[in-house]
């Protein structure tokens, strides 16, 4: 369990340290990122070039401040490619998976299920779903969400609630057409 | 209680419940948890995308070490021929100004103007409202013209002679002709001799009294039967053949530099046959229009709102 935690003194410059930054934060900036995106594809190549920018910048960036610091590149990144493409969201890439222990109840097929779930996902206000899928998902409570996110606590409470209206708003829908 | 309750899922979803004793509770009393039990459910057994932990770092580790071998080489030698870079930019941007400023004729006439340029060939050009043309001063060398807007050309003959536009090209020997681009729409009208027009990289040959219409959606091509000399702009006067509405405005909207806003529910198929000369009262231009057409039209400033009778 110690190899997991930074040798106090140095910086992420150490190889060291920046594999341990890279197995601790990776996988939860990616998550970030594909909510976000709904594409694996983007959020792998934006976590690649987080790391590299960290890498770069290594000496201005203390140990402590790693987490946020990567977390705020991605932002800066999201904010880029809607300025340069306008970016169409994506969900069809099965985002989102269901474990297989338990089906819900829901009368869809598992892969009809999914994909449905999928698209009400993609209609969803980006807004509403990233802290969404945050919290439901990555299990984050609201104030976490609120520092990635770089908003206010209040906000991500109402933005996870609207979600819920909107899911349970879509799905009654989607329920009734079947 | 009543008030209570989106506090209290709030409270739930972001994990605050101290036991699980409170949480069951919870979960039992609320009507707002069992209106979002569905979901709040099926997001239990969500899980986001896999993601290869490994292979991310491998692939990271491989583009994080190779550059920077490389770059250790390059950057020297950029730094070193910095200033070169520098000065021959500099030099560049400094010729092709005054490359600019030497060479190129410039015309351009407002709203509403009208002027005849003489080129040094005695070619002629009538320039209508609202357009820019430029061409090289020295002339004999080629003759091509930049044209945005309306002209009409008279080219004595001699070598090609180009017309371009940010639509399209019209390359000539020597003959009578009028180029039209306003926003997207490109017209070409021959009236003497032939001309090649390209749009669209693809080339058209027009011969006299044939009309080139970007617009016309199966054929660009047209003949007219009308036996005009010259475009009747030249004689400051727009004349309209069955010509839809949004033509028509915009022709005066160039003569007279103001804006047109259409009510929605006009019809935007209306034709409108007739014919105005510069020189009239834009009141009275409009009345005409408005009087065949069944319209009104009210005057603000320099807006002109179409309406419904």
């Amino acid at each position: 369990m110690n190899c997991d935690d930074y040798s106090s003194k140095d910086s992420i410059c150490e190889e060291r340290n920046y594999n341990i930054a890279f197995r601790k934060h990776s996988k939860e900036v990616f998550n970030y990122l594909v909510y976000h995106y709904g594409d694996k594809q983007l959020a792998e190549d934006i976590i690649q070039e987080a790391f590299l920018t960290l890498w770069q910048n290594c000496k201005n960036v203390p140990l402590k401040n790693v987490r946020a610091y990567l977390y705020t590149i991605s932002r800066n990144k999201i904010i880029d490619s809607f300025r340069s493409i306008g970016h169409a969201q994506n969900y069809k890439k099965n985002i989102i998976n269901t474990t297989e222990k338990q089906t819900p109840e829901y009368i869809f097929e598992e892969k009809e299920f999914h994909q449905k779930l999928n698209g009400v996902l993609d209609s969803m206000p980006e807004k509403y779903r990233v802290p969404f899928l945050l919290n439901r998902i990555d299990k984050k409570k609201y104030k976490e969400i609120a520092e990635i996110m770089d908003v206010s606590v209040k906000s991500v409470e109402k933005r996870i609630f609207n979600a819920l209206e909107f899911l349970q708003n879509e799905l009654q829908i989607n329920k009734k057409r079947f | 209680m009543e008030e209570n309750k989106p506090n209290n899922i709030k409270k739930f979803l972001n994990f605050e419940f101290s036991s699980e004793e409170e949480k069951e509770a919870f979960i039992e009393s609320s009507e707002t948890y069992s209106e979002y039990k569905d979901i709040i459910e099926l997001f239990e057994n969500v899980k986001s995308v896999d993601y290869d932990k490994d292979g991310a770092l491998e692939k990271l580790d491989h583009a994080r070490l190779k550059p920077s071998v490389n770059k250790k080489r390059v950057i020297p030698w950029q730094k070193k021929w910095l200033p070169m870079y520098v000065a021959a930019t500099v030099v560049l941007f400094v010729s092709v100004v005054l490359f600019n400023i030497k060479n190129n004729l410039e015309h351009h006439t407002l709203a509403g103007e009208f002027t005849q340029i003489s080129l040094p060939d005695a070619s002629k050009v009538w320039l209508n409202a609202k357009s820019d043309i430029a061409y090289n001063k020295k002339w004999e060398k080629s003759r091509a013209i930049d044209l945005k807007g309306e002209a009409y050309f008279e080219v004595a003959k001699g070598e090609t002679f180009t017309v371009k536009t940010p639509q399209g090209t019209v390359t000539v020997l020597g003959t009578k002709f009028n180029v039209k681009q306003r926003h997207t729409s490109f017209e070409v009208y021959c009236y003497e001799g032939r001309v090649s027009v390209m749009y669209n990289g693809k080339e058209t040959i027009l011969s006299a009294n044939n009309f080139f219409n970007s617009k016309a959606l199966d054929k660009h091509i047209q003949t007219t039967t009308s036996v005009a000399a010259k475009p009747h702009w030249i004689e400051k006067m727009s004349v309209f053949e069955n010509t839809s509405i949004n033509d028509v405005v915009s022709d005066i909207s160039i003569q007279y530099d103001v804006e047109f806003n259409m009510n929605n529910n006009l019809n935007k198929d209306l034709k409108y046959t007739g014919s105005y000369h510069y020189d009239d009262a834009l009141e009275t231009v409009l009345n005409i229009l408005c009087e065949s057409l069944d319209l009104k039209y009210v005057k603000k400033g320099k807006s002109i709102y179409l309406n419904k009778k």
